[in-house]
């Protein structure tokens, strides 16, 4: 839509960029609180913090897409981190370790795409009993324990630097690229915004669904198991604990960035912003010395405005006269937009 | 001054003016149509009545009184009301409990059951439907449904009731029931607002007919004074396109086609038991039959969007082995659900995405969509099949049913397919953009396409079908060549 400036649409710019919006009012909020944000040690250090979540988000926006979610990254960043650890110790190299934890945490995918292509379960309780069976898998291997790792490559890859910039961002990076790439310009991408957006219209257009759905499963465990990685890399050891929370974060990240839990809508770079807004927000209330339990509750607040905004921006909420009685308020915008 | 008067009622909104100083006048007891084509205001007018909008001028008057609606709910209590398309009733819950939802009859707080059954089962005989009061709304039948909306209106004791579109999802012999009710309705005292697309209804049923156009009111008529050539005048504003799109010279050019899809001994195990068809190339086919004949499933059979348990299926000589969507389009038939919204079209996308959906393996490279061809297709076929967009970037959900019934079209004719399988092709379309969907199928045959279509419509398949075939209880009953077909002739072989 292009708007001169004469008859700049407010709603629709509001519409457009929300998700920039934000993420930039919230640097600023940043930048005053922190003074040294914009050194560049400072901007790679939280970007380094945030990368797996930007990555295991790019998973999850996948199963969104659908119409899906994946409740089981959490657990499968736990278990792959803890079992890369492991390997590690155990004398395996640390790329095919790499490879590994991103097998396995596709494997853990697979259970959940079957569940939810072959036997059509609900994707919440599919990936739910997935991550259940994940975490108890998690503790069975490490019981309980952190494994330290003291390989020097281990340590490279989670803290050291190629060409200027942390390994961690250039995987979030790759990651990004690639899952951009195949939802924006490839027929994968298509496909599968038609499959959220209307399955059984898909399946009519000549799709195959439950392909579709199984794959996203498969994926969105194969990043979270890649970010499994890469986290035990960056702590320098495999613990059983991380991750907790990250199945919510990451639908709170794709969420803020626009997409719609009822699928079809979703863009990759706008999900990636919004979980640059969930880890800032962490980043800063750390800063601020705000305990953990308290940072819920915020979390919790923003998430609620980013998604009210959507909401009202989008008309989907209709606040300038009563609609009143049993009846839909399906409105204005419909008859504007008519022939 | 007449029983209920609606006076100068304007309402604009955004970039439409929907009405303008429409005066619209009923008698107590009557049945009252209300028509128009889409856009025409129809429904606002409903809407303005009902109290869902608020009039921007004019007053409405019922009995000599002025009204004050201002929402859904007050209208209801001055004695409006409406029954929607998409019914208003709560599946899981009885017919007593939703006939009295509003307003159950209590004694200390407790709801008095028992009164509630008798006086449903009451309302409902007073109508003239045997339904159990304890049935769940879920397993009635859509006329059955209805008679609850009514009873459920009876018991409010409405003096005013809107229905839109009533018999679009009823089968022929429903809409007799229904009409039915309407009498008694009528003779009752209540005032029926009849909104229909299916012209020869309003001249059944109504006493008088209202005809907006462009949001003015063009003028009230009683059906014996107008015929249906007239009245579509009155609604469209010009004389009405000819009505009769098939050709003589068809039936010779047709003679020595080859036969491009053949089908034997096709049933679903359900309503659909032993049908066999061929259709030639260049040819349109049209299939009749009464709802639950099984005429809608040959389709979506043939097409595997519903799995057939027997028969067989040739293409062009070859058999097919495998009833699966995506194997159909591989053999170059296309499947035009009735329900478009719902099977035919991804209504959050759009017109650009949905028209691509099934071609894009033609418009890319190693999975990756070639833009720019993309672009230059999907233009080609908006044009081409004059689809009224604002651009290809415009979503689907905004277009009129006419235009998406268009871009569904034009899915299917970016892979090429061969032959187009339309179920009830112009469900839900106004009569204007009924003319330019039969326009573009004649033209499709022209160039060499195949089309079966299913309708409800006789007119329709006698307007456009080479050749018509009728189903009754799952088996083909009579064929006719077009020359020798007539309604009588199909209506006597559906049963």
């Amino acid at each position: 839509m292009k708007n001169g400036l004469r008859n700049f649409d407010f709603r629709s710019f509001w519409n457009s960029y929300q998700v920039w919006i934000i993420f930039i009012a919230l640097i600023i909020c940043y930048s005053l609180i922190s003074p040294d944000f914009f050194t560049s040690r400072n901007i790679s250090n939280i970007m380094t913090q945030n990368a797996m979540l930007v990555v295991v988000a790019m998973g999850q926006l996948l199963a969104v897409i659908t119409g899906g979610i994946d409740l089981s990254v959490g657990a499968i960043l736990a278990l792959t981190g803890v079992m890369t650890a492991k390997f590690v110790v155990g004398g395996m190299s640390v790329y095919v370790a790499i490879l590994a934890a991103i097998g396995i945490g596709a494997l853990a995918g697979v259970i959940s795409g079957l569940l939810v292509s072959k036997f059509k379960f609900a994707p919440f309780i599919a990936t739910l009993a997935t991550m259940v069976m994940v975490k108890g898998m998690t503790f069975v291997q490490s019981g309980g324990h952190v494994t330290y790792v003291s390989d020097p490559t281990f340590k490279f890859l989670g803290r050291g630097s190629i060409l200027g910039m942390p390994v961690m961002i250039w995987v979030m990076l790759l990651v990004i690229f690639l899952v951009w790439f195949v939802l924006t310009k490839t027929v994968v991408g298509r496909r599968l915004y038609a499959v959220g957006g209307n399955p059984e219209a898909a399946r009519l257009a000549g799709i195959n669904v439950p392909r579709y759905l199984f794959a996203v499963y498969v994926c969105s465990g194969a990043l979270a198991g890649l970010a499994g990685a890469f986290m035990a890399f960056r702590l320098g050891a495999g613990s059983p604990t991380i991750g907790s929370e990250w199945e919510l974060d990451t639908i709170a990240a794709v969420v803020v960035g626009g997409a719609s839990l009822m699928g079809g809508i979703g863009a990759p770079l706008n999900a990636m912003l919004g979980a640059l807004i969930i880890g800032f927000i962490r980043n800063i209330l750390n800063l601020l010395g705000v305990a953990t339990y308290p940072q819920l509750i915020v979390k919790g607040l923003i998430i609620i405005l980013a998604v009210l905004s959507q909401n009202l921006g989008s008309g989907l909420i209709v606040t300038k006269k009563k609609t009143g009685g049993g009846v839909q308020p399906e409105t204005d915008i419909v008859q504007s937009g008519k022939e | 001054m007449s029983y209920l008067h609606m006076k100068g009622i304007s309402k604009s909104f955004p970039g439409v003016r929907a009405l303008s100083n429409v005066d619209f006048e009923a008698e107590k007891g009557e049945v009252h149509a209300i028509a128009g084509e889409n856009g025409a205001g129809k429904s606002t007018l409903i809407k303005i009545l009902s109290g869902a909008y608020l009039p921007d001028e004019g007053q409405i008057f019922l009995d000599g009184k002025e009204l004050s609606i201002t929402d859904p709910h007050s209208g209801r209590e001055q004695g409006i009301s409406v029954i929607y398309q998409e019914l208003s009733l709560i599946p899981n819950m009885t017919v007593a409990e939703n006939i009295f939802l509003a307003n159950m009859p209590k004694r200390l707080g407790a709801v008095k059951w028992q009164e509630m059954r008798q006086r449903s089962h009451d309302v409902l005989q007073e109508i003239g439907f045997d339904i159990s009061p304890n049935a769940k709304v879920r397993d009635l039948s859509i006329v059955q449904q209805q008679a609850v909306e009514i009873a459920k209106i009876l018991v409010e004791e409405t003096k005013i009731v809107v229905m839109d579109e009533p018999t679009a999802l009823l089968p022929p012999r429903e809409v007799k029931t229904l009409f039915e009710v309407i009498n008694k309705l009528r003779a009752k005292g209540v005032t029926v607002l009849y909104i229909s697309h299916r012209l020869d209804e309003l001249f059944q049923i109504a006493d008088r007919i209202t005809v907006l156009r462009d949001g003015t009111k063009i003028g009230t008529v009683k059906p014996q004074d107008i015929n249906q050539d007239e009245l579509i005048q009155m609604m469209i504003g010009r004389k009405p396109a000819e009505r009769q799109y098939w050709k003589p010279e068809r039936a010779e050019m047709l003679k020595n086609a080859p036969v491009v899809l053949e089908v034997e001994g096709l049933g679903d195990g359900k309503n659909l038991k032993n049908v066999s068809l061929s259709v030639r190339k260049g040819e349109i086919l049209g299939i009749a039959g009464l709802v639950g004949s099984g005429n809608s499933e040959i389709l979506q059979c043939i097409f595997g969007a519903k799995q057939a348990v027997s028969g067989r299926i040739k293409i062009q000589g070859k058999e097919i082995k495998s009833f699966e969507p995506a194997t159909s389009i591989k053999n170059s038939l296309a499947f035009l659900p009735a329900d478009r919204k719902n099977l035919g079209l991804v209504l959050g996308m759009t017109i650009k995405r949905n028209i691509s959906l099934t071609g894009l393996d033609q418009l890319s490279n190693f999975f990756v969509v070639k833009n720019h061809q993309e672009n230059a297709v999907v233009d080609q076929l908006i044009k081409k099949l004059r689809i009224k967009s604002r651009s290809r970037e415009q979503m689907v959900e905004t277009l009129s049913g006419g235009n998406q019934q268009k871009v569904v079209m034009a899915k299917w004719l970016l892979p090429e397919c061969q032959i187009l399988m339309f179920d009830e092709p112009t469900r839900g379309i106004d009569v204007g953009a009924r003319s330019e969907i039969y326009e573009l199928m004649l033209e499709y045959v022209d160039q060499g396409g195949t089309i079966v279509m299913v309708s409800s419509d006789m007119q329709e398949l006698l307007a456009v079908c080479d050749r018509i075939i009728v189903i009754g209880q799952g088996q083909v009953t009579a064929v006719f060549d077009h020359e020798e077909a007539t309604e009588e002739k199909i209506g006597m072989a559906m049963f």
